[in-house]
């Protein structure tokens, strides 16, 4: 048969023509649009029964209750649990999404050596025996000399179950050292320990019964201790009389709810300090006994004497009013007295400290109802350990292993704190931490331990709480094979060192030793999670209900009376007056040196500390700024022919780097207010170290501060 | 679902401004309970997708008399000439009269974005990127709320999951009517300073009700006549003042 | 070699010359298909549009190559309803001139969508009060009348019309070509002015926004007018220049005059409208909704001179350019006149469009900027060639200007 080509065209348009009408075509329009619907890209959603869990959130100290919504044993949503007594059904951004940060793409998920120093050297696959062993000659040489340098483990974390555990292993080394991180304690409650005389008890602030809070930054509302705790007390304010004065170079979010913003230029706080001891002490305002029970009112008062509210006012740019007012208000009402410890700026200089944890020491603030409270602390077996010292306080160059535990503080430090501690040499470093993040630049040994909500851990008293406190953190995830207990990577060393066991094994041990201490006790009461109903530890019937009670997410607080205070109280401690430069003022320079000062906010100063779905705050919106970005006050922006949006290069001493300027009228003209902070941007941090940034640029003082830096800016 | 005439109801919101405190809980509660994925390493505060967004809006005066006030921005569910609505050339857009609620269809959506012009509010968002998650993360996922496709445009809808899980479990218990209880959206249940409270404007009995119309509350652009139910409040002059002032004026 | 294609007794150029001409555009088509390829495959994340500027680049060309398309409905309508038998000259390639705007538009909106595959819903679940939806259905009616009145020029082909059916069923075509012109003109009306109307409708967008009269606001009627008034003189403007390009003259003088004339008058009776329109919009529309129009040009980008670019310099004075009998004999002038004309209508849809989305409605928020991708310019671009080989490829091998081998070249 011939076909030519005009009847192989009619048939083809006939064809097309005739299959209009049958269901094909209708049919694939139909599959292509339900295809849209479902393709592969669109992720299958979980189905399963729903159950529900009460647990405690581990990301920092604050411990807030935690009830999570579980599908198919998953955890699908976190949310605070009303009606509890400690953290009041609150949750801040990043518990919120805590359990999403067992799968940040930053997640260690094997154990790792470094074969070089440095944020550039590549990470080499390594495991927990290899390490061990790799270690076990260092550990004996140091367990029978520690003329090269000791031992010392930096605990983020102190007071937990694990902390006593550190602190016994590195009491079996010679010299060996159980150091806090920065951050990690209430600066004025542990500056208040020294002026106090006393390591007895514990301390903590009575915010419930207080009326005026005088606060040197401290971010109150913003991710201090139990967020629960101060944003409901500053939200009642018209019902319990409470009024916040809030002490700050910046506008921050605490200096917008305060009752009080006092626009501080940054460095003279505690010229401010003194200016109000000195209204206090002038028209004694104090309680009379101060002067008798205070060894060191005089020199308190000679010091104070040579800080007129008016020389003051300028130095600081507070009225000399408002300084008066201050010191009426504080005095004339149960009061505290805090400094901030911002979760990237770090502590304000120690003689700063001191001035601002004596005004409490001044107005009687100790002990008092109102005030701040000496309570006991967990019960715990008292085993003769190593004390613990601020990492300040280490010796420079005397470190020669360093094992930093992986449970964080919420803050952050520079490095250059960390490395001026270990040997000349460079030391060795173990790190404990579920996540690559920039502190991992300075680790030899990446050890995985496991990320929130992923085991057992236990929340103990938060910073500046009332009174003692211990829950359980439950699992809401399943662990990974490759994560390192803390407890176990730590009796691999020990057996390493040729030691005998240091005592538990797994945290889970540790747990069931502090509530058997709690048990023998006798002491304090158990809510359950909603704190629908109260058992005193007394009344209980054996150990085991107490640890059932705790691992159905309930809550244990103690109720001991608080203790005495030594009444013998010193207002300076052991800083000497001519610490205190007399008031005198600095010209405000905007265009020369400027003051670097870094900012970060809790649990978000690093990528790897925030779960991806943070880019809400930072990356999709302008709620919070990302990390290395600096805010600036557009005169001083202006006074540098810089604008907003321009890179600027900062320099300091310790070296520069580029960052983009934003122009922000709430930062006081002379600061540059850089952001420490997430940058999910980063695609190098994939596979090492984030880069340190804005805090590899700070100085370090002595006293291990670092809030403020002289720097210059440019346009880059 | 067959609604009666009387359970008309019309949920509403009042943010009181003077509480916010910018922290950001109801951006982050919001994604994780409507399953809105994380960024894309480019999106941009313009390209992000954040059902609910908090913007910090500044009084414009130097440092220190500076003030800033954080205004959560979500759908204003406008009750009047929903702007959105007439728009949408295949009805993915659709007010569900029983509730007020303006609901979006993301799987009949084509993605043409002329909603997201038609909104004053900037409340829309469109998906620029697939939705994606780190590994592993799609078993957290809330089972109640289908994840968006590329290309379409997504809003708040009051956490419809949430809604339909008060509606099955009212219907469980042989009630009619929702208690008010079983249903609040996830940023009003997260926010840390209870700025927000939700209910039903049209029942005058609800607190809801009673501070939409209390003194110093206030919408956003009013004179567009959209009717939003979403009410703010603040004592401070300058930002009711802020709120009524044109752009660029 | 493409000899027996080639319409008789006209003169064309070789096959090398015209190979080199097309090969540079399909090269760019070529481009413009690779970036529509990324916009489908990788998403609209290709782009640098946003949640704020929703609408960009390519439906600010739409909507202007759509009105510049509108030449062939008017002069459509003109020929076969009117019967201005003069129009004969240009209406296959004001047809040819539709047929690339409003397939060019398509194509590029189906890559604008985030989900093409599900465009069809509109037809499934029409929302009877959307311009959009009104759009779509005149857009996909109206093309496929321009591709009907396309046939016959295709089958006018020397080559194709060997085939007896063919001559046939274009001779049956050909007398039932009013009648598509009269849908056309129809159709036309309608989605011109819907593509006002989806502007005009933003009650948020107190810019954009304009009253109501009858059951479209005025932004509907006057794009129906602004897009009949420069149809012409854009049928005016590429035929001059075809006849530059070409070197030869395709139809007389007095054909393109008289476009001229129909565009002056209809741009006349719109720059007055048009007028009206935006002192009542000042004075009372855009007050009422809460922004005063001065805010809308407080912006150094968008001052007032775009008022009195777009409604004087673009609007009044080509108008008068077209009117004056004097002044349109002179062919600078008309050709002038007709180019203003067309940068007018680029001018007012840049207005509706960008400075509608540039504009910001909440109190606290500043201007919105926005630079298009490469693969926004290069998709559009990609129009642009098609229609340059689609016009070039008409040109060469069908009849788009009978009144050609009459003239004496």
């Amino acid at each position: 048969m011939n076909i030519t080509r005009r009847e192989l065209l009619t048939f083809a348009g006939g064809s097309i023509l005739g299959a209009l009408f049958t269901p094909i075509p209708w049919k694939l329009l139909d599959d292509s649009a339900i295809w849209t619907q479902n393709w592969s890209l669109i992720p299958r959603l979980p189905r399963g029964p729903e159950t529900f869990t009460f647990t405690g959130c581990t990301l920092c100290p604050g411990g807030c209750a935690v009830k999570a919504r579980r599908v198919n044993g998953h955890p699908v949503s976190l949310v605070g649990v009303a009606g509890h007594s400690l953290s009041n059904g609150i949750l801040c951004p990043m518990g919120i999404a805590g359990h999403h940060l067992a799968y940040h793409p930053l997640r260690l998920r094997r154990p790792f050596a470094f074969t070089g120093k440095g944020a550039d050297s590549p990470l080499v696959p390594s495991t927990l025996d290899e390490i061990a062993s790799n270690l076990a000659p260092m550990l004996k040489d140091i367990r029978s000399s520690s003329s090269r340098g000791t031992i010392a483990v930096l605990d983020q974390r102190p007071g937990r179950v694990l902390s006593d555990l550190y602190r016994k292993f590195v009491s079996n080394f010679p010299g060996g050292i159980y150091a806090v991180a920065p951050g990690s304690e209430d600066p004025t409650l542990t500056t208040l320990r020294a002026l106090c005389n006393t390591t007895e008890g514990t301390l903590g602030y009575d915010l419930e019964n207080t009326r005026v809070i005088l606060s040197f930054g401290a971010p109150l509302v913003d991710g201090w201790s139990t967020p629960g705790r101060t944003v409901q007390l500053l939200q009642n304010r018209n019902q319990n009389g409470l009024k916040l004065i809030q002490v700050e170079g910046v506008q921050s979010r605490t200096a917008l709810q305060a009752d009080t913003w006092l626009p501080i230029m940054p460095g003279t706080e505690a010229a401010l300090a003194l200016a109000i001891g000195g209204v206090i002490v002038r028209q004694n305002l104090f309680p009379a006994k101060i002067e008798k029970t205070s060894p060191d009112f005089r020199t308190y008062k000679t010091l104070v004497s040579k800080f007129e509210p008016e020389d003051v006012a300028a130095v600081c740019g507070i009225p000399s009013s408002v300084i008066s007012e201050t010191a009426h208000a504080l005095a004339s009402n149960p009061s505290v007295v805090m400094s901030g410890y911002d979760p990237a700026g770090g502590p304000l200089d120690n003689a700063t400290e001191t001035v601002i944890a004596g005004l409490n020491v001044l107005l009687g603030n100790i002990g008092r109802t109102g005030g701040i409270s000496l309570h006991a602390p967990i019960p715990s077996p008292g085993a003769t350990t190593s004390p613990a010292v601020g990492l300040a306080q280490v010796p420079d160059h005397s470190v020669r292993l360093l094992l930093i535990d992986g449970a964080e503080s919420g803050h952050t430090y520079p490095l250059s704190l960390l490395k001026r501690k270990l040997t000349a040499d460079g030391g060795t470093v173990v790190m404990l931490s579920p996540y690559l993040s920039s502190r991992s630049a300075l680790a030899d040994y990446l050890v995985p331990s496991p990320a929130a909500f992923e085991s057992l851990e236990e929340i103990s008293t938060p910073p500046g709480a009332r009174r003692s406190s211990f829950a359980l953190s439950l699992p809401l995830l399943k662990q990974p094979d490759t994560t390192v207990d803390p407890a176990t990577l730590l009796a691999k060393l020990a057996g390493a060192s040729g030691l005998p066991s240091v005592g538990a094994e797994t945290v889970e041990s540790c747990l069931r030793q502090r509530t058997h201490d709690i048990w023998l006790s006798k002491r304090g009461t158990l809510a359950t999670p909603t704190g629908s109903s109260q058992t005193p530890v007394m009344a209980m019937a054996s150990e085991e209900e107490l640890w059932k009670g705790l691992s159905e997410g309930g809550w244990w607080v103690d109720n001991m009376q608080d203790k005495q205070v030594n009444p013998r109280l010193t207002l300076l401690g052991l800083m000497t007056p001519d610490r205190y430069d007399k008031a005198s003022a600095p010209a405000l320079d905007t265009t020369g040196t400027l003051k670097l000062i870094p900012f970060g906010w809790r649990n978000a100063t690093m990528t790897a500390s925030v779960a991806p779905v943070l880019s809400k705050l930072f990356q999709e919106s302008h709620l919070r700024s990302l990390g290395g970005r600096v805010h600036i006050n557009p005169s001083t922006l202006a006074a540098n022919a810089l604008s907003d949006g321009a890179y600027v290069k900062i320099s300091t001493h310790s070296g520069n780097m580029t960052a983009q300027a934003v122009a922000d009228p709430s930062v006081i003209p002379g600061v540059i207010h850089a952001i420490v902070g997430p940058s999910p941007n980063n695609t190098a941090s994939k596979d090492r170290p984030e880069a340190e940034g804005i805090l590899g640029l700070c100085a370090v003082r002595d006293d291990g501060s670092w809030r403020i830096t002289e720097a210059t800016i440019a346009k880059a | 679902m067959e609604q009666t005439a009387q359970s008309k109801s019309r949920y509403g919101m009042v943010i009181d401004l003077d509480r916010c405190t910018g922290c950001g809980v109801c951006m982050v509660a919001c994604a994780v309970e409507n399953n809105v994925a994380p960024a894309e390493q480019k999106a941009t505060e313009r390209t992000g997708v954040t059902w609910l967004r908090v913007y910090p809006v500044s009084n414009g005066e130097g440092f220190p008399a500076n003030d800033t006030v954080f205004i959560p921005m979500t759908c204003q569910q406008c009750g009047n000439h929903t702007p959105c609505v007439s728009v949408c050339p295949q009805n993915a857009v659709e007010v569900d009269p029983s509730t007020g609620i303006v609901g979006q269809i993301p799987q009949r959506c084509l993605g043409c974005r002329y909603c997201m012009t038609a909104c004053p509010y900037h409340a829309r968002y469109f998906d620029w990127w697939d939705p994606q998650w780190p590994e592993g993360t799609e078993v957290l996922l809330n089972p109640d709320v289908a994840p968006r496709m590329r290309g379409v445009a997504e809003k708040c809808n009051f956490c419809h999951g949430r809604l339909h899980a008060a509606r099955t479990k009212a219907a469980a218990a042989g009630r009619k009517e929702i208690a008010a209880g079983d249903y609040v959206p996830a940023c009003v249940e997260s926010c840390p300073s209870r700025a927000i409270v939700f209910g039903d404007l049209a029942d005058e009995t609800n607190e809801v009700s009673r501070l939409s119309h209390s003194i110093n509350t206030f919408q956003f652009l009013p004179k567009l006549g959209t009717a939003p139910k979403i009410f703010y409040h603040s004592a401070k002059e300058w930002v009711r003042k802020m709120a009524d002032r044109a752009p660029l004026a | 070699m493409d000899r027996q294609f080639i319409p008789r007794s006209v003169q064309r150029s070789s096959f090398a010359r015209f190979a080199a001409w097309i090969l540079p555009w399909i090269l760019l088509l070529g481009l413009g298909l690779y970036a529509m390829y990324l916009c489908l495959a990788e998403g609209l994340n290709q782009t640098n549009m946003d949640n704020r500027f929703a609408f960009g680049l390519w439906i600010y060309l739409d909507l202007t190559v759509i009105a510049l398309g509108a030449g062939a409905f008017f002069t459509g309508f003109l020929l076969y309803i009117l019967r201005r038998e003069e129009l004969k000259a240009v209406i296959n390639s004001a047809v040819v001139l539709g047929l690339i705007c409003y397939s060019g538009a398509v194509a590029v909106l189906m890559v604008d969508v985030g989900q093409p595959l599900r465009a069809w819903f509109t037809f499934w679940h029409p929302n009877t009060h959307s311009m959009l939806t009104e759009v779509t259905f005149c857009l996909t009616c109206y093309l496929t009348v321009l591709a009907i009145e396309y046939v016959p020029v295709v089958l006018k082909n020397r080559k194709l019309r060997q085939i007896p059916r063919f001559l046939v069923f274009e001779f049956e075509l050909h007398k039932v070509m009013p009648v598509f012109a009269g849908i056309g003109t129809f159709l036309s009306f309608f989605h011109q002015g819907s593509l006002g109307g989806l502007y005009g409708v933003l009650v948020g967008r107190p810019f954009a926004f304009r009253e109501v009269l009858g059951i479209w606001p005025s932004t509907f009627y006057l794009f129906i007018l602004s897009a009949a008034a420069v149809g012409p003189s854009f049928v005016l403007l590429t035929t001059w220049l075809v006849q530059k390009l070409s070197g030869k003259q395709l139809v007389k003088p007095e054909v393109l005059r008289f476009l001229g004339k129909v565009s002056g008058w209809m741009l006349i009776v719109y720059v007055l409208l048009k007028t009206v329109d935006t002192l009542y919009w000042i004075n009372h529309t855009a007050p009422a909704e809460g922004a005063p129009a001065y805010t809308f040009y407080t912006s150094p980008g968008f001052g007032t001179w775009i008022l009195f670019a777009e409604i004087i310099l673009l609007g009044l004075l080509p108008a008068i350019m077209l009117l004056s009998k004097r002044l349109r004999e002179r062919p600078a002038v008309l050709v002038s006149a007709a180019f203003l004309a067309c940068c007018g209508i680029v001018m007012n849809r840049f207005v509706m469009t960008i400075q509608t989305l540039a504009l910001p409605t909440l109190p606290f928020d500043q201007m919105m900027s926005y630079v298009p991708s490469w693969q926004e310019i290069a998709t559009f671009l990609a129009i642009v060639a098609y229609g340059v080989v689609l016009y070039s490829l008409s040109f060469r091998y069908m009849t788009l200007f009978p009144q050609e081998r009459d003239i004496r070249q």
